[in-house]
């Protein structure tokens, strides 16, 4: 999630008017940001957070334009005067497996303050943060044109060929050292990891503009306020991607005062490329628009509320709209995305709500109402339910358990933000168990069970496992014994009508000669037992606890079968 | 004299007839702890209690290991009074140290240098010092009543408090009053305390009068067993869901990315597909062949525009296995199953209908009060062949009152596989505040497209668990989930009712 931080005097600059925070805010809001801020400071500074498709709006001059468009300040078509491609950036084909791609373009007479150039840098890192994906997407270049001679190359290279003083430092050092050494070479080196070649743009001197995504050069990529002239690249893996975020900057710099000049990239490989500012033109019929939002406006009001949310109309008759989106767009892929604009414009509180009238009949899936029944008896009998996790891990399901891991038997994860997990459960005793250890503190007996699922690998299926519902019931208290728990279990089955019978098994987890393997209709569907002392040491309880569980996934089978 | 002064628990039993002990009490007597035989007659107002409290001021543990060895500043100028001393060969405990420097600074005992470690000498008076030293806590070993401290021991009490404890002492005077004088005990012996079989079987009961209870007295609990605050929520949003028609759905909690993600048009490069947010299992599933090439397309041309570009679609990307971040993989296989079933029956799309989902659902991130590894979701869905944002509306206005909300927003926000995209706000009247707790939308046609349907479908969805925490009147999800859920709790919480308003 992005956020831009923006003070009202800062956002009332751009915008040219003098709001009210509150206007600012309700307007953010109709637009569908969500905006935090106090409103009875003076001058506040809002947190806005912008979604993941906004590209657009990740500055203050992005959003400013957003607010003016929306309240009818501003209604002309933001489209932007780009001069003719003069210079050129080469891209080499050696670049073709990796971050191959680049875009390119010239500003011109930009004067740069302190202000300006701060916001230009934290448009610069927003970009690279959100859309850039740490730059993993792409990575934006910001150099003062006069020290570059032209043609500019993008090509790929060595690392120990790479020799130049990056931003920064007092000398040089080759690409290798860079990443060892230099604070973004360390911060970045992942997105070079693995790679023999790495990208590097040079003027046709053959001086070192930079080397992306990680660092700049100190003699070519230093810009300070007397530069008014820019020269500014963005470079990565989908050439797509790339010119949204170069539209979206140069037209922000446009914005701020800049003037633009295309550039165009000749690429060894394919077709050329050359920067625009064109707008697309879209047709789309107003029907469309009425029915999806449940609406009925006229043309003249559609025209209205596009052009509040920043488009052109060149048309707007017979219930056809011939639209204009601006360059800057790059989350309008259907008319879906117009018709929404339309809506946001039209107000979405000012839609009068209907009731859909599609008459139906309720159902529940009668697994589920089993699955209920299930709980309600057990609940029955004086057991209290508890609802614990699937995410588990090997120690609590396996090791603690007194089991050995059985690898290959349950789902491992590849990768978990919390270190106490690295599994799915494949039952559920063990959760109860500790459940029971967390709650020692209250009173005995403990009577607890749990309704929940489980995953197992499974050899049916499309995706290689099964999600499996058992009931878990545990009884901890200083006199209890295998008998206490087997009464619970005989009083379930006469309630639910299973016939279950036992057989004696072995099983490490419980007190060898106290535990039973469960059938249903000649299937194992369980387990029932005393808890195996040890099993009790490693769960720090230091009460006897008998437990069963039983697969009701394979119950329900077998009983409507 | 009333019946209910008339009978006796038996503890009470036990004073009112032992004649020495009442004896004393007649006269009044003060005792340092009292039964709960005296405690019920107090109760009923047969004796007067009198407490007081006295606080006794007495040598602790480590005052009474000075008694034995030595005070702190005795240590220390024991330690240095034979030649300087750096402080690492003290031989002192941090907070002995700290305690005896201040001292021994102040009355001129000690001085001080620094070098590379602090360095200590005794100064000429310390030898006449220790030779004259008695421990002043000597005095405090037997405990002294705090009223009565001298002002000497009071000083010593303050700059020694580390070594003192206060023991509260209380004393109960109790008095025989007038009622109690006048007990009649005569007829005790036809006062039953419990009745039993026997005196059934005999009817000896008859004739006789029962010894009375206090009836408001306050007892422990008989076992609870109940049904879990987190599924007695997703209970009432199911009964919520059928009470509106809706149609049961269920799914794989494993899926595959294809399910979770591709069906709904979401890049393959998008943040929510990273390990961050996902938990990623080993190995791939089979997504089937002709849906996948239909996605593929879909993805990499769109149907006006797209984000993906040519040849960049990745069929293993799409087959991992991870564990479902969200109930909609479960809506679209639904949707899958009832296209290819209309297929089947020659119907030009799938039926009208609406169906539900209440589904746990996984994220792979840290844990806090509103953000859990593992929660419930609830979700659903209306098919139908003219539906709008204005029907999204007035359904989940619809679904917010049978919740107990009546004042709620709209507020257009950004999905990648619907489009309008809407989350809707509900207003708190207690906490004066607005809440989001629905999120929905129009599915995108790019996502319904490749499965051969055209009619429209709004969909919303909501955190069951959020939902569940607010029912349980509780702020965090993690008081409401997991092992660490405190029975106590479970057991003894207010009954659950539909409204989320508190």
């Amino acid at each position: 999630m992005v956020y831009v931080y923006a003070k009202q005097s800062e956002l009332n600059k751009y915008i040219g008017e003098k709001l009210s925070v509150e206007d600012i805010k309700d307007t953010l809001m109709d637009l569908g940001m969500d905006v935090k801020g106090e409103t009875d400071e003076t001058n506040p500074e809002l947190k806005i957070e912008i979604t993941a498709e906004k590209i657009d709006l990740v500055s203050k001059v992005g959003i400013a334009r957003a607010i003016k468009y929306y309240r009818g300040i501003t209604t002309e078509f933001p489209s932007y005067t780009l001069g003719p491609a003069k210079e050129k950036v080469i891209a080499k084909k050696s670049s073709k497996d990796a971050r191959h791609a680049t875009v390119a373009v010239i500003l011109r007479n930009f004067k740069l303050d302190e202000e300006k150039l701060l916001e230009i840098i934290d448009i610069q890192e927003k970009m690279h943060a959100s859309f850039g994906r740490n730059r993993k997407k792409a990575s934006i270049g910001i150099y003062p044109l006069e020290k570059i001679q032209f043609p500019v190359t993008y090509g790929f290279e060595k690392p120990e060929d790479i020799v130049f003083k990056a931003l920064d430092m007092d000398k040089e050092l080759n690409g290798k050292e860079i990443l060892e050494q230099h604070d973004k070479g360390r911060k970045y080196a992942h997105l070079l990891e693995g790679q023999k070649l790495f990208p590097i743009f040079r003027d046709s001197r053959g001086h070192v503009l930079s080397m992306p995504p990680i660092i700049n050069s100190e003699e070519m990529g230093k810009v300070t306020i007397n530069d008014t002239d820019l020269f500014l690249e963005v470079s990565g893996k989908n050439l797509h991607h790339l010119d949204l975020i170069l539209k979206v900057l140069v037209t922000t710099f446009i914005e701020m005062g800049a003037q633009a000049e295309a550039v165009t990239v000749e690429y060894e490989d394919t077709d050329d490329y050359v920067f625009s500012l064109e707008p697309q033109e879209d047709t789309l019929s107003l029907g469309f628009i009425n029915k999806l939002i449940g609406i009925s406006i006229k043309e003249n009001v559609a025209k209205e509320l596009l052009q509040k949310m920043m488009y052109g109309v060149k048309s707007a008759k017979y219930g056809e709209l011939i639209v204009e989106i601006p360059a800057f767009r790059g989350d309008v892929w259907h008319d879906v995305d117009i018709a929404d604009d339309v809506a946001r414009a039209y107000g979405y509180n000012n839609i009068v709500p209907r009731f859909p009238g599609i008459a139906t009949v309720g159902k529940q899936l009668p697994y589920s109402a089993f699955r209920d029944r299930v709980t309600q008896t057990i609940v029955n009998l004086g057991f209290l339910e508890l609802y614990t996790y699937i995410l588990s891990s090997s120690q609590e399901q396996y090791t603690m358990m007194n089991k050995e891991v059985e690898e290959g038997k349950f789902l491992r994860l590849i990768d978990s933000t919390d270190e106490g997990i690295n599994m799915c459960r494949t039952w559920i005793i063990p959760e109860l168990l500790k459940s029971l250890r967390i709650n020692r503190k209250n009173k005995y007996p403990q009577k607890v069970f749990e309704n929940g699922f489980t995953l197992q690998v499974s050899d049916s299926g499309d995706v290689g496992a099964r999600d499996e519902a058992h009931v878990a019931v545990a009884l901890a208290d200083p006199k209890t014994n295998y008998t206490h728990i087997k009464g619970a279990l005989d009083a379930f089955a006469t309630l639910s009508g299973f016939n279950l019978e036992f057989k004696d098994a072995h099983y490490s987890s419980f007190i060898e000669g106290r535990v039973a393997e469960i059938f249903f209709k000649g299937e194992s569907v369980g387990v029932i037992g005393e808890i195996h002392p040890q099993v009790l040491e490693n769960y720090s309880l230091l009460v006897p606890v008998a437990a069963f569980e039983l697969n009701l996934e394979k119950i329900w089978e077998l009983s409507h079968n | 004299m009333s019946q209910k002064d008339a009978s006796f628990h038996r503890l009470e039993l036990e004073i009112l007839k032992n004649k020495e002990l009442m004896n004393k009490l007649s006269k009044g007597e003060t005792f340092f702890e009292v039964s709960k035989g005296l405690l019920m007659l107090e109760e009923r107002g047969f004796v007067d209690i009198q407490k007081t409290e006295k606080k006794i001021i007495k040598t602790n543990d480590l005052g009474n290991e000075s008694l034995e060895g030595d005070l702190p500043q005795i240590k220390f100028l024991k330690a240095i009074i034979s030649g300087p001393k750096k402080m690492s060969e003290l031989g002192l405990e941090k907070d002995e140290f700290s305690f005896s420097l201040g001292s021994l600074k102040k009355e001129g005992l000690v001085e001080i240098k620094k070098e590379e470690e602090l360095t200590f000498t005794a100064s000429d008076k310390a030898q006449s010092y220790l030779d004259s030293f008695t421990n002043p806590l000597e005095e405090f070993k037997e405990g002294i009543e705090e009223s009565n401290l001298s002002d000497e021991q009071k000083n010593i009490k303050k700059q020694y408090k580390n070594f003192l404890e206060i023991n509260t002492k209380k004393e109960y005077h109790i008095t025989l009053n007038d009622k109690g004088k006048n007990v009649d005990l005569k007829d005790q012996e036809n006062v039953i305390e419990a009745l039993t079989t026997d005196m059934l079987k005999t009817a000896s009961w008859k004739n006789k009068s029962f010894r009375s209870y206090d009836v408001a007295l306050d007892v422990p609990f008989t076992n609870i067993a109940r049904r879990h605050p987190m599924l007695e929520a997703n209970n009432i949003l199911r009964d919520v869901f059928i009470e509106m028609g809706f149609q049961e759905m269920k799914g794989p909690m494993v899926e595959m990315a294809f399910w979770n993600m591709d069906v709904m048009w979401i890049p393959q490069d998008h943040p929510a597909r990273d390990e961050q947010d996902t938990f990623y299992l080993e190995g791939h599933g089979k997504a089937p062949r002709d849906l996948m090439e239909k996605y593929k397309a879909m993805h990499e041309d769109g149907l006006k525009r797209t984000h993906t570009k040519k040849g960049d679609w990745s069929e293993e990307i799409t087959q991992r296995k991870l564990l479902r971040t969200h109930s909609t993989s479960t809506t679209f296989r639904t949707l899958a199953r009832l296209a290819k079933e209309a297929q089947e029956q020659g119907l030009d799309d799938i039926p009208n209908g609406k169906y539900f989902y209440v589904a746990n659902v996984f994220r792979n991130e840290a844990v806090d009060a509103t953000h859990l590894a593992e929660f419930y979701q609830a979700e659903g869905f209306i098919v139908g062949d003219n539906l709008s944002l204005a029907d999204l509306m007035g359904f989940v206005k619809e679904y917010y009152a049978k919740l107990g909300v009546t004042k709620i927003r709209f507020k257009p926000t950004f999905n990648p596989y619907t489009e309008p995209s809407m989350e809707a706000h509900y207003y708190d009247e207690k906490m004066k505040k607005w809440y989001a707790l629905i999120n929905s939308g129009i599915f995108r046609q790019e996502t319904l497209k490749p499965l051969g349907i055209n009619k429209t479908i709004i969909a919303w969805g909501m955190g069951a668990s959020r939902l569940a925490a607010l029912l349980a009147k509780r702020d965090s999800m993690r008081d409401i989930t997991g092992a660490t859920c405190d029975f106590k709790w479970l057991k003894e919480r207010e009954m659950m009712t539909r409204n989320i308003v508190r």
